[in-house]
């Protein structure tokens, strides 16, 4: 994968070990490569506990790597510190839109304060120009979400789920970023609201040229909205390739479980092979096992000595296993 | 609206229950004429979405609900008890040992500074004959039946030392130790991987396959409900909307809402444009005049009919049936 | 303020009876503390005395003590001091503690190493006996007594703000806020610590009653307050000698009124908190 100055992220061999006690080291994020274009929306998968959300903070420079880089369109923003990254111009370029809409919102702050932060800390002088630019800027983000100008004064406890997670998304997009991490933006809400969420989140897509980085447990969500899925499991990604592809050929057997177990209007359960065992242990990993070994239905003799490398199986479809 | 005899008596009867709670901020009409019958054996689906009352109605039927919480009509019948007017040492003795209940988020429903294994015991002494010196493999054989691995070391383990999906494991351990007539599993997989949901709801299938168990499955994914429920109840701010048997509900989908559901719950073969949603919110359940329909103004099919007649409610010994004055 | 406020004031009064009484007390004292030398009937330090030991009667409510003074006067005149000390001691301890307890909780590592040993440190000596010996040290007069006081009152504040902080520290808000382009000194300020206060206004309400006991326990004592200063506790010292030979007021209104200060600041505690806590206003 070549850092190209097009991509508006590369992430090239990034590893974060978090030290747990007597020399043990936790490999959260264990040799992550992959990059997203211009406009492009790349889906990221895993169970819990495989370095996705790791992952994520490393991305948004809340976390400093252990190694590797970071690459935000050919500038490598992985040097930076993350306690210093929120000065620098590189900040409303990559944001986020969190999970709970609840615990993303401050209680205290009314939703146009939660929408007006970031330009007010981040806008140029002529966003930072004053009151009156700033509550344009406000309200034009509130439009651009459908969130209407009357609920700018209240607090989030007198918004209901859908109107928060509204104010979520305005305040991550009015700083017009280049690249938007969601993590879960839709696991909060009824089904009733997913919908038009998602539909939104399509739009402004569209709309402000936006990257995204998808992060979900609900695949069903993720075959919609992304055009690329990375899988991830115990820190490493296992397969990579276009949306359909994933899903309707799946090359790693943990995506092919994955697949299977996501239930449907209609299906059977009784085809599912349920993954039996538990997840190996991601402190010190021996590094010639196959993370997936213990799990996998189809582990050989050789998945226990040599570790599988991320390989081409097929046109853009990459994935870590010996037997694809 | 269709009305077929059951066959034998049902294991559990809700029969028009209405409930509300008295909040700072008014009464809270939480649920209405909801009739519910479940048979031995059977799993039943409750589904709708927050605020439907689902969640309620569950700990109505065990009578845990809160202070503040009061029956207003109606009756619920468990195996020939009546669960409103039984005391409360015998509503003890049913808990856990005839209806049991797993709930969302298992690790804080463990008590987080005991051992995994002496919480079954505790479950054990409470309700069953088990001797002491039995104490600690019959906890261990509940471990291994709910295929946590490695059982007897597991049995030392605090909750904090276990993962999502093995905590819900132990949870059902907890429910199944004494073998109730029925369980009661309220959103057992939200917030857990998709791999571990799968391995969950089959365990549970076929742990209540086994001992002939009822389960009652409350959840707010349609999918979910559909792949393991003989029978779903469609909830909605507080009234049972439709019931019918799984297959029926998804080919013949009668109230507009259930329709809506289902075009809303994301699947395989739809796309972004296709997927739809549900306008407008819940109706404030603390107004005073809510309406006969509570989906009344949310609805494509609304007419005059809808708040001028009267709307009854489906029948308890139903199979099928329809609370809408225009069905689909 | 706005009428909302007023409102959610209003209903927070009338939800608890018990809230609306503490609010009523307090503006008592409120206003005794402001008003106080010319709400007094007599002068506070007139002593007179030919009616020394007087028992309460039509001219004076509350009795008068061994000088002759009212007693009523010297306690309406003495919430000004009693109040004022706590005021100050209080404040100085919740801004310093708070501070210091926000960044422990915030940064962890060092900071909360080195802010934990000074709040250790002040919490191994008797807090009293501590009180006692840093006025004797600095000297006896009433500033020291507000220092000695905001002193021992240090660790309160740092462990409660540390732990309040800490709880909110890997909220969603945090990270949102960090991703809005703050620096963490202005994550902790800004949003975070705004946050704290619901909690610790209840701390700083049972917190001044605390003070106000401490001053007038170091006053009955003989330190910080001399004579001729009306000061509750100090009355209540000077009354004690007479109990015995039956002259019970002296120091049994002193005392009353001490204890119901006390008393009108724990109630207050949660409705103070109620008011802050936006949550609660619908």
């Amino acid at each position: 994968m070549n850092a190209s100055q097009n991509n508006v992220l590369d992430c090239v061999e990034v590893k974060k070990h978090f030290p747990v006690g007597r020399g043990a080291l936790l490999h959260a994020v264990d040799d992550v490569s992959f990059a997203i274009g211009p406009g492009e929306s790349v889906g990221l998968v895993g169970e819990s506990g495989c370095g996705k959300s790791t992952l994520v903070r490393l991305i948004t420079r809340m976390l400093d790597v252990t190694s590797g880089d970071i690459i935000y369109r050919g500038r490598n923003i992985g040097f930076i510190p993350a306690r210093r990254f929120a000065g620098t111009q590189f900040r409303p370029k990559i944001q986020m839109v969190f999970q709970d809409p609840t615990d993303s919102l401050n209680p205290r702050h009314t939703a146009f304060d939660a929408i007006a932060e970031p330009v007010r800390r981040l806008g140029s002088t002529e966003g930072k120009g004053g009151a009156k630019p700033l509550a344009l800027a406000v309200a034009e983000a509130a439009k651009m979400v459908g969130l209407p100008e009357e609920l700018l004064p209240r607090y989030p406890h007198q918004l209901s789920g859908g109107q928060k997670a509204r104010v979520g998304i305005a305040r991550a997009v009015v700083m017009m970023p280049d690249l938007l991490v969601l993590d879960e933006p839709t696991a909060a809400l009824d089904v009733s609201v997913q919908a038009t969420i998602l539909r939104l989140l399509a739009d402004l897509k569209r709309e402000l040229g936006m990257s995204y980085l998808f992060v979900s447990h609900d695949l069903n969500v993720v075959r919609m909205l992304c055009d690329r899925v990375i899988v991830m499991y115990l820190g490493r990604i296992v397969e990579q390739g276009p949306a359909r592809e994933l899903f309707e050929r799946p090359a790693h057997p943990y995506t092919r479980a994955l697949v299977k177990a996501i239930p449907s209007i209609g299906g059977k359960p009784g085809e599912r092979e349920v993954l039996q065992g538990e997840p190996r242990s991601p402190i010190n990993p021996d590094p010639a096992v196959c993370r997936f070994y213990g799990r996998c239905p189809q582990q050989r003799d050789r998945c226990r000595t040599e570790a599988p490398l991320l390989r081409e199986i097929r046109a853009g479809v990459t994935a870590a296993c010996h037997f694809s | 609206m269709s009305s077929e005899a059951a066959g034998p008596s049902p294991l559990l009867e809700v029969m028009d229950l209405s409930l509300e709670f008295r909040t700072r901020s008014g009464t809270v009409h939480a649920l209405q004429g909801v009739n519910l019958a479940v048979q031995k054996g059977e799993t039943v689906g409750i589904v709708g979405e927050s605020g439907s009352g689902k969640s309620v109605l569950s700990f109505a039927i065990l009578r845990i609900l809160d202070a503040a919480a009061r029956v207003t009509s109606g009756a619920i019948e468990f195996a020939g008890m009546d669960m409103l007017a039984a005391s409360e040492r015998s509503l003890e003795e049913v808990r856990g040992r005839e209806i049991s209940m797993i709930f969302q988020n298992p690790r804080t429903a463990l008590n987080p500074i005991r051992r995994i294994g002496r919480q079954i015991e505790d479950v054990l002494s409470m309700h069953s004959s088990t001797l002491r010196a039995d104490m600690k493999a019959k906890a261990i054989e509940a471990l291994a039946r709910v295929r946590i691995p490695d059982p007897e070391r597991r049995y030392a383990a605090y909750p904090f030392e276990l993962s999502g999906g093995q905590c819900q494991r132990v949870m059902i351990a907890l429910a199944l130790a004494c073998n109730p007539q029925l369980l009661i599993a309220d959103e057992p997989t939200t917030g857990l991987d998709v791999t571990t949901q799968a391995a969950i709801l089959s365990l549970i299938s076929e742990l209540a396959a086994e001992r002939k168990m009822a389960t009652i499955l409350i959840t707010h994914d349609l999918a979910l409900a559909s792949e393991y429920c003989d029978r779903i109840v469609v909830m909605h701010a507080g009234h049972v909307v439709e019931l019918a048997p799984t297959s029926q509900l998804f080919s013949r989908p009668r109230h507009p809402y259930t329709a809506r559901l289902i075009a809303s719950t994301p699947g395989p073969a739809q796309g972004i444009a296709t997927l739809a949603s549900i306008p407008g919110n819940l109706p404030d359940l603390r107004r005073a005049d809510l309406p006969n329909c509570r989906f009344h103004a949310r609805c494509e099919r609304a007419q005059d009919a809808c708040t001028a007649l009267a709307l009854p409610n489906i029948p308890v010994d139903a199979q099928s049936g329809v609370r809408c004055v225009n069905p689909l | 303020m706005s009428a909302a406020t007023l409102k959610h004031i209003r209903y927070v009064a009338t939800e608890n009876p018990v809230t609306l009484v503490a609010f009523l007390l307090f503006s008592g004292f409120v206003l005794l503390a402001l008003f106080g030398p010319w709400i007094a009937p007599y002068d506070p330090l007139a002593s007179d005395s030919g009616a020394a030991l007087k028992a309460p009667s039509a001219a004076h409510w509350f009795g008068t003590d061994s000088l002759g003074r009212d007693i009523l006067s010297r306690i309406i005149v003495a919430a000004r001091l009693d109040f004022g000390i706590a005021v100050s001691a209080v404040a100085a301890s919740f801004v310093i503690g708070a501070a210091l307890g926000s960044l422990a909780g915030f940064y962890g590592g060092w900071a909360d190493r080195i802010i934990g040993r000074i709040a250790d440190t002040i919490m191994a000596f008797p807090l009293f006996v501590l009180a006692m010996g840093i006025v004797a040290a600095l000297g006896n007069t009433v500033a020291n007594i507000v220092i000695a006081t905001a002193i021992i009152n240090l660790p309160f504040y740092i462990r409660v703000a540390r732990a309040e902080v800490n709880v909110r520290r890997a909220a969603g808000y945090v990270e949102a806020a960090r991703l809005a382009g703050n620096t963490d000194l202005r994550v902790l300020a800004m949003h975070v610590f705004p946050n704290i206060l619901p909690p610790i206004m209840v701390q700083i309400s049972l917190n001044m009653g605390w003070a106000i006991l401490n001053a007038a326990g170091l006053s009955f004592i003989g330190l910080g307050v001399r004579p001729p200063q009306a000061e509750w506790g100090i009355m209540v010292a000077e009354g004690a000698t007479y109990i015995i030979s039956g002259e019970w007021w002296v120091a049994l209104f002193p005392g009353a009124v001490l204890m119901l200060a006390v008393f009108t600041f724990n109630l207050l505690g949660d409705g103070l908190r109620d008011i802050m806590d936006p949550r609660m206003r619908t």
